[in-house]
């Protein structure tokens, strides 16, 4: 299973077992160390005891205990012991209990004695202590006398500090065991409590479905780390559902465009046949009419589908754009005229390279737009600006009941501000074909809409006046 | 039957408004959702056909807006989109009916004749009273067994008293259930067209069936309780 609260609890531990290990560890090896110190010490004193209490005599050495502190020497005590050798390594004293073996032989100078562990033939374990010293001369030697070199062995049982490094152990590993434990009971309950939003964002979105694409991930509430993803997705969603309602919008606008002239023919037919004297010429005329919008429309249709694919064969040249506006506005003046609309004109002497016909198009569909839906007594200006290598084109019209929101789906297919089809005049893919016919060059066109007013901007690429006929590159409308 | 047609294709309105005439319903014909409103609560409808998208306000809030205010007239929606989610939507906004585009005619013209009838809360397509029958699916009359020749308007009418035996029925209700609004209020066309009823439904059988009640209206019954008590 590979789930992040898994994988987490399982590195935690992991990690937290060994620096908790690293740490105890550090902690038993120091207070080891501090424990053998202070026997190695002790061992020391001792050592310094044996030496203090040896004597050089005349032909011999003697070894004298007088307090108490030498009482581990003891028969009955038993838990200390020595063994002194000369130079020529016989043995001048010994511990009692010693007696029939000897002492390992590990000897160090008296500023840096050896220390190691190791176990008496009787099994006991013990730590001891060897060096070199000089014994002090017996009183009654003159101060002359030669002075001989000793080896001292010192043997301490190590019981109690096994003893002692056994419970420490323990003890060190009980709260480790301790530790570890209440760690693990914390950590489910905390990586459950703070993985929360995380799993609460994942069951949200696996239960988004094409029909819950309203549904966003509230922000506000969760941690730093996931707003850059519940942001994203929000807008994904977003974008998503936008899609979605365009392309049921399309269908629904589809199937109207198609089901209302059918409806139309359908029922003109099955009137005629139930009442043979309704029909008249005009009704021939009625059904040649829808006839000619639905072919239209299929005709609309299969350009715009044809566009889509880029299948449409450009014959790009140069086209200077003043006479091409004049001749798409002229046919349009006489309506403009009965509105009462106000046309102006701004157009510098500027040539466009494109195809005729689909900018012939572009533009009869703009200002067919502009001279549908200004409304009587309003403006619709045209701006033509070269600039570089691009040259664009504005048409802006005064527009009523419009809003920002419609002109985000102007150029969707099918969409009218009016969501009936009164009439049939305007089949709603006008401004569709336009884009992708602007596309088809290379062209940009884009809608905006600012304070009642609707500008239609068409940037493309500039085409050289080079070879056009002098009235066509100095043609100002 | 009255009936007001809300469409905003011109042609399949004219279509439509002259099927359901021809079918011998008196028809208002509204082309958007403001005048839809205004004629429906301003007119006693025996049903509503209703498209759904409409100039000016939709069809669905056209039906929301009546319902909201009470009015319980029959409606048929009648619209483009199919989906399941449009009818569901529809008929919870209260449509008693749906028929999606491209219909047929006779669908259309039984679907409206069956919202008439559910006007009257008549379930079987024959209306007896005595022995007057009207077979309102073959739009004939019988008295006493033998067929009665009636124009349309007569049969209209009959079938309008028909379906509310033993009720008074005034000439306003007349004029408006049958009459489009083109008839002169201070014209006699509603007596007219009773007394030439009476003329022929009374050939095979003399015994009266539409009694008058002075200043109130008609009432078609077996025997009247005022001609039983005498």
């Amino acid at each position: 299973m590979n789930s992040i609260r898994l994988r987490l609890t399982r590195k935690l531990l992991l990690g937290l077992v060994l620096l908790l290990g690293a740490g105890l560890l550090t902690i038993y090896l120091s207070v080891r160390a501090a424990l053998v110190t202070e026997f190695d010490n002790a061992l020391w004193t001792k050592a310094l005891a044996v030496t203090t209490g040896t004597e050089q005599e005349a032909d011999r050495f003697s070894v004298r205990f007088s307090d108490r502190f030498m009482r581990g020497f003891d028969n009955q005590v038993a838990t200390d012991f020595f063994e002194i050798w000369g130079v020529d390594g016989t043995v001048v004293g010994r511990s009692r209990m010693i007696e029939g073996f000897d002492l390992p032989r590990r000897i160090g100078s008296f500023d840096s004695p050896k220390y190691w562990n190791f176990r008496l033939d009787s099994g006991l374990p013990v730590r001891g202590i060897g060096f070199d010293f000089t014994p002090r001369l017996a009183p009654r030697l003159p101060k002359t006398t030669p002075r001989a070199k000793l080896s001292l062995v010192v043997a301490v049982d190590r019981h109690p500090l096994i003893e002692t490094l056994f419970k420490l152990k323990l003890i060190i590993g009980g709260c480790g065991v301790l530790l570890l434990g209440a760690t693990v009971g914390l950590l489910r309950p905390i990586l459950r409590t703070e993985l929360h939003p995380l799993e609460r964002l994942g069951e949200q979105a696996a239960r988004i479905t094409a029909d819950s694409l309203a549904t966003r991930f509230p922000v506000d509430v969760l941690p730093t780390e996931l707003v850059p993803i519940a942001t994203r997705l929000n807008d994904l969603l977003a974008r998503l559902q936008e899609s979605f309602e365009r392309e049921r919008r399309f269908s629904a606008d589809l199937a109207h465009e198609l089901r209302t002239p059918l409806a139309e023919l359908r029922s003109l037919a099955e009137c005629a046949i139930k009442w043979p004297d309704s029909r008249n010429p005009s009704t021939d005329e009625e059904i040649v009419a829808i006839a000619a919008h639905m072919e239209g429309m299929v005709r609309r249709m299969l350009v715009l589908a044809h566009s889509e694919r880029g299948q449409l064969a450009l014959c790009r040249e140069d086209i200077a754009i003043g006479p091409m506006v004049d001749a798409v506005w002229r046919p349009l003046a006489e309506r403009a005229e009965g509105k009462r609309l106000r046309a102006t004109f701004a157009i510098q002497p500027a040539a466009v390279s494109a195809d005729p016909v689909l900018l012939r198009s572009i533009l009869a569909n703009l200002y067919d737009n502009a001279v549908e839906y200004s409304p009587s007594g309003g403006e619709i200006s045209t701006v033509v600006l070269p600039a570089g290598d691009r040259i664009s084109l504005s048409i802006t019209n005064s527009v009523e009941g419009f809003t920002e929101a419609d002109s985000r789906k102007l150029f969707d297919r099918f969409w009218r501000k009016e969501a009936s089809r009164t009439g049939h005049e305007h089949s709603g893919l006008g401004l569709s074909l336009a884009r992708e016919f602007s596309r088809a060059m290379d062209f940009e066109l884009t809608a905006a809409f600012d304070q009642g007013r609707l500008t239609f901007t068409l940037v493309g690429v500039r085409g050289s006046l080079t070879g056009l006929a002098v009235a066509e590159s100095q043609f100002v409308i | 039957m009255r009936v007001l047609l809300v469409e905003d294709s011109h042609r399949l309105r004219e279509t439509l408004a002259s099927a359901l005439r021809r079918s011998g319903y008196a028809v208002d014909l509204a082309a958007d959702g403001e005048e839809a409103l205004s004629l429906a609560t301003s007119n006693a409808y025996d049903a509503i056909v209703l498209d759904i998208m409409l100039p000016k306000v939709d069809g669905l809030e056209v039906l929301q807006r009546l319902r909201r205010q009470g009015n319980a007239t029959h409606v048929l929606l009648l619209t483009a989109r199919d989906a399941v989610q449009d009818r569901v939507d529809g008929l919870q906004k209260g449509a008693d009916d749906y028929l999606v585009k491209p219909f047929s005619l006779e669908e259309l013209l039984a679907r409206v004749q069956a919202l008439c009838r559910r006007v009257y809360n008549q379930k079987e397509p024959s209306l007896k009273i005595g022995d007057l029958e009207v077979d309102t699916v073959g739009r004939r009359v019988l008295r006493a067994g033998q067929p009665i020749e009636l124009t349309m308007r007569e049969y209209l009418l009959i079938e309008y008293l028909a379906h509310r035996p033993g009720q008074i029925v005034s000439r306003a209700e007349i004029e408006a259930h049958i009459y489009d609004d083109q008839i002169d209020p201070m014209s006699n066309v509603v007596d007219s067209a009773i007394c030439s009823l009476r003329k022929k439904i009374g050939t095979a059988n003399p015994a009266p069936l539409i009694h008058t009640r002075r200043g109130l209206g008609y009432v078609l019954e077996a025997a009247s309780p005022l001609v039983a008590t005498l």
